[in-house]
């Protein structure tokens, strides 16, 4: 009788057993179904090599694709923004006032170690074949029951980070904590996503530039 | 006439890759002058090309042009830079020529300029150029101390005289307070600078009063269609400016005469 059992719970296993790529997709349903917003707290790293503390807030519209992204740490980003569109990036420069937008192909959203606006986008790394995904262990985070997935980069050059780690609520499939490492294992973002909730925004809410702003128009 | 058709066109070649055609006009005084002004502005990547003419009328001696060439570098969502040079040179000689180079990384911001003038005649709106003869730098600083701080710092510097600025930006909520000091060609000559800028009703409005040697009042309003300010100085000066969709007209009366210059920019892309 226990053999009979144990047996049945081997079969059972792989049913039970959560894909990499199924995961994402519960997660992309969850973040494309309405207008949210988020608290990105942690630490990135810059170009430079220096770690610094990072805290970003992060609005998105996913009907329309567009996402904007606000600077609250380190100190030298604070109150600067950039606004991704499915033509356009807007950058906003807070000290000068300026509003520098590029076409989405050649934006520039450099600066941070990686490009910020692949980050939510799991599924994407995983399609694109920038990352090949290990099978989800279930784990606790902060005392939730979550998803731990690993994801190991082909191309570190090309991608521009070795490895990911992403930590997923198991009840609401949303993201708790993204981390992405260089060949080395030194960390190049660590954020926590806190303070997650859906909201009501328009496109005229996201991309939202102070009137009296310069703007720079690069081809 | 075929040589002649081909130079023409050879002429009109960079139009087809031009971002922006300029046509504005100039007029001023004392008397009636009128100028006729075309800038041509050319983006390749990085680089920006600029070329510049204005006619000038009654007095065809006047008529002057111009070339400037700029290069930006970007540095990430915190960071970017510029540094160019553009020169013009008229029909009687007179020539001015300028060297510019701006920079914004995290929490400074530096804008320097240097340039030289040669014989011309004083203008404000074409192309915003240099006030006095011969060699004058200008600086511009900002560098933000926390998110509520910015200390903001100016000088220019002239033959025969220069002008020095120092103040401190207060940022509480989405209002802004300035209170600052500067001097007029020595310390003694002292002015007091105070300023506030608040949102308005989907506006930006911002005043900056600058009292003592230098009397000047300046309000600016921006919202999502135009872009006005006007300048009240004494000894009378009045400057006053508008820019909304593809236009711009801007105003100077003051003690040695006016000037007036209305400009359209014509979007080239495409063509």
């Amino acid at each position: 009788m226990r053999r009979g059992l144990a047996l049945l719970v081997l079969l059972g296993l792989p049913a039970l057993a959560v894909s990499a790529e199924a995961l994402f997709d519960q997660v992309a349903q969850v973040l494309d179904q309405s207008p949210w917003e988020a608290r990105l707290q942690g630490r990135i790293v810059t170009p430079g090599g220096d770690a610094q503390e990072a805290d970003l807030i992060v609005k998105t519209l996913p009907e329309e694709q567009i996402v904007r992204i606000e600077f609250q740490k380190p100190d030298a980003l604070a109150d600067n923004y950039v606004v991704i569109t499915p033509d356009k990036v807007y950058n906003y420069l807070f000290l000068t006032n300026q509003v520098v937008v590029y076409p989405r192909a050649k934006a520039r959203i450099e600066g941070l170690g990686f490009d910020l606006s692949r980050m939510g986008d799991l599924r994407k790394l995983g399609e694109e074949g920038e990352v090949v995904w290990d099978a989800p262990r279930e784990v606790r985070f902060q005392k939730r029951p979550a998803w731990h997935v690993v994801g190991r980069a082909p191309d570190p050059d090309a991608s521009g980070f070795a490895r990911v780690e992403v930590w997923i609520d198991r009840e609401e499939k949303r993201p708790l904590r993204t981390a992405f490492y260089d060949t080395e294992g030194q960390p190049l973002s660590d954020l926590e996503w806190t303070a997650f909730r859906t909201a009501r925004f328009t496109a005229d809410d996201l991309v939202a530039f102070p009137p009296d702003a310069e703007w720079i128009e690069k081809k | 006439m075929k040589k002649l058709w081909f130079s023409f066109l050879l002429l009109l070649a960079p139009l087809t890759a031009a971002q922006s055609l300029e046509f504005g006009v100039w007029a001023g005084g004392p008397g009636l002058s009128v100028g006729p002004t075309v800038n041509l502005n050319l983006p390749k990547g990085d680089w920006t090309f600029d070329a510049y003419l204005r006619a000038y009328l009654p007095n065809t001696d006047e008529i002057s042009f111009g070339l400037g060439a700029r290069r930006a570098f970007e540095a990430g969502p915190a960071g970017r830079g510029e540094v160019g040079a553009r020169g013009f040179i008229g029909m009687d000689a007179h020539y001015w020529v300028e060297g510019f180079g701006s920079v914004a990384l995290g929490k400074a911001a530096l804008d320097l300029s240097v340039g030289h003038t040669y014989n011309r005649t004083p203008s404000h709106f074409w192309p915003l150029q240099g006030e006095t003869l011969g060699t004058y730098a200008r600086l511009d600083g900002k560098f933000r101390i926390d998110r509520h701080l910015t200390l903001l710092a100016r000088g220019y510097f002239h033959r025969g005289g220069g002008q020095a600025e120092a103040a401190l930006a207060w940022r509480v909520n989405r209002q802004t307070f300035t209170l600052g000091a500067g001097g007029v060609d020595r310390a003694s000559n002292a002015y007091a600078v105070l300023g506030y800028r608040t949102p308005y009703d989907g506006a930006v409005v911002e005043g900056r009063l600058r009292l003592g040697t230098l009397n000047e009042f300046r309000l600016d309003y921006a919202d999502r269609s135009y872009k006005a300010h006007l300048t009240l100085a004494y000894p009378a000066r009045a400057q006053a400016g508008v820019a909304w969709d593809a236009w711009a007209l801007d105003a100077e009366v003051d003690q040695a005469g006016y000037e007036f210059y209305l400009r359209y920019t014509l979007p080239l892309e495409g063509l």
